[in-house]
């Protein structure tokens, strides 16, 4: 008898739509109790862009875990999945990865949010200094100059 | 948790300050230093409670185990040396912390969230974030300053006390406590125990009463575990001092039956778990304990196989092995290294032994460690 998967339709901001099996949608802890609690065929998430929709339906795809034929439970292989991970945060500029913390974050899909925010921890520590920070993180500074030099003599070892 | 997401999409290429926190916490400490410079709203979310709690969460879940400090009194640099020791898939770092301003430093066991507290009889004592390399002195307990005068006197005999460092869970208030047997020093004989707490906001020791009715054993650290610190009594019972009520109470007994020499016990925290753990040569037992009334015994170490013994000096009491961490899934448990003893790694499954790091005849006291950004503030 073959298992008929049941399918949700996931409804973006700007109305995007889609059509997930009901697995991939329990990665999210946030989506698997609005599902329970409400077992409606489509969701809004009117927090979400139709655009960052498409990534995180794209992560959650890929990391759900597979039950294939004959009943062995497998998921991608660590390695595999650490690879894919790699070239999905590779290929995204920084605003799309902010929008996808605020996402995981939102939706409580703990590992894209571990793998979003040390993608932009590992942006922050190659800068050489907290001015290089500014630039790439495009923070603009409110400190005087008077102010900067005390707190940089406050932390001064930690420079070294 | 949810995301207030009031920014406009022009302004999307700038970093959103409610996920600046998520991010900031996966960064070293040294590293959240520096960046405090980056601009004000970096520095006060870096500074705040909220802030430090999480990154201290942060670093607990996702390192695979511990830093260790190995306090010592050996070497020219207060923050010298650190090796990283790869084991298996995770790692730890054992620093070597030194403190030799302060003549016969002791050191609190464990550390409190991040915090280590020193004490010596000669000097004042101090807390100390060797991660932000905060610290602060405070004065000695009126016990400590008659053990002073009893030195100074020349009576080696002195008690061998120890202090206790923890935190009160629901002020977050961290306190310093001096818990002795009155008989030894002329106090009170009408209780059997002396117990001072210090309080930083006022700078001063207080003495909590009722103390505690069971004469301690003197000699074993205290342990902080979860709002409370804990003594073994002279009767072989499981002593709590809850730091928030300042009340002592029995919890249960030790699993050993006769009253065991202060120098064979050592009391550990493992797996967020209170442990216990008796030393009779060869063997070291280990027992947690479950639900505040059964001891499980968790393993068993065999110390002819760490230990070296100087076959010279026999009489040289061997010290007992300090557990650090359980490792790999609980696998694997990291002890030592006591006096010049090596750290050992058990592999609990395989049962074999290895030896993990030399301190290389230097002298210290291990304390198992997360970096964080806590220090002692005093409410003004």
């Amino acid at each position: 008898m073959e298992n008929e998967k049941k399918m949700i339709t996931l409804k973006s901001s700007d109305d995007v739509t889609f059509e997930v099996e009901e697995a991939v949608v329990l990665e999210s802890q946030f989506l698997s109790h609005l599902v329970q609690d409400c077992p409606a065929p489509e969701h809004k998430i009117k927090e979400v862009t139709g655009k960052i929709l498409s990534k995180v339906v794209e992560y959650c795809e890929k990391h759900v875990v597979v039950v294939v034929d004959g009943g062995d439970s497998s998921s991608s292989s660590g390695d595999d999945l650490k690879k894919w991970d790699d070239k999905f945060i590779k290929e995204m500029d920084l605003s799309t990865v902010y929008d996808l913390i605020a996402a995981a974050n939102y939706l409580n899909i703990q590992a894209l949010l571990d793998l979003m925010c040390q993608r932009v921890a590992d942006v922050i520590t190659a800068c050489k200094d907290h001015k290089e920070i500014r630039e790439t993180l495009g923070i603009v500074s409110d400190y005087t100059a008077e102010e900067e030099a005390e707190v940089l003599k406050e932390n001064e070892w930690a420079f070294d | 948790m949810m995301l207030r997401r009031h920014r406009r999409q022009s302004q999307s290429q700038s970093l959103p300050h409610d996920v600046v926190e998520l991010i900031l916490s996966r960064l070293p400490v040294k590293s959240l230093l520096r960046f405090k410079c980056v601009s004000k709203q970096w520095k006060s979310t870096i500074e705040s409670r909220r802030f430090k709690e999480a990154q201290l969460r942060q670093s607990q879940q996702s390192r695979g185990g511990p830093d260790i400090l190995y306090v010592t009194k050996n070497s020219k640099n207060h923050y010298e040396a650190e090796w990283r020791i790869l084991l298996g898939s995770s790692s730890i770092f054992v620093r070597m912390l030194n403190f030799s301003s302060i003549r016969n430093t002791k050191v609190c066991h464990g550390s409190c969230d991040g915090l280590i507290c020193l004490f010596t009889v000669h000097t004042p004592n101090m807390v100390a974030n060797p991660a932000t390399r905060w610290h602060r002195s405070f004065p000695l307990s009126r016990v400590q300053q008659l053990l002073s005068t009893m030195y100074k006197n020349g009576a080696w005999e002195a008690p061998n006390n120890q202090l206790g460092f923890g935190k009160d869970k629901f002020t977050g208030t961290y306190k310093p406590v001096w818990l002795c047997n009155s008989s030894e020093f002329g106090l009170d004989k009408a209780t059997a125990t002396t117990c001072e707490v210090f309080d930083f906001s006022t700078n001063a020791w207080r003495y909590v009463l009722p103390s505690c009715p069971y004469r301690i054993l003197d000699g074993l650290k205290p342990v902080y575990f979860d709002g409370s610190l804990f003594w073994l009594t002279e009767c072989s019972k499981l002593l709590s001092f809850d730091l928030h009520t300042e009340t002592f109470q029995v919890i249960c007994k030790a699993p050993f039956s006769h009253i065991p020499e202060p120098c064979q016990v050592v009391m550990c925290i493992l797996n967020n778990t209170l442990c216990l753990s008796q030393r009779n040569w060869p063997a070291q037992v280990i027992w947690s304990l479950h639900n505040n009334t059964t001891w499980k015994e968790m393993c068993t170490i065999d110390l002819t196989k760490t230990f070296s013994v100087p076959e010279e000096l026999p009489y040289l009491p061997l010290p007992v092995a300090l557990p650090l961490a359980l490792l790999e899934k609980n696998n694997k448990l990291l002890f030592g290294p006591a006096l010049d003893q090596p750290m050992v790694m058990l592999d609990l499954h395989a049962n074999n032994y290895h030896n993990v790091f030399s301190p290389g005849g230097v002298f210290g006291y291990p304390v198992s460690h997360f970096d964080s950004l806590f220090s002692v503030v005093s409410p003004n």
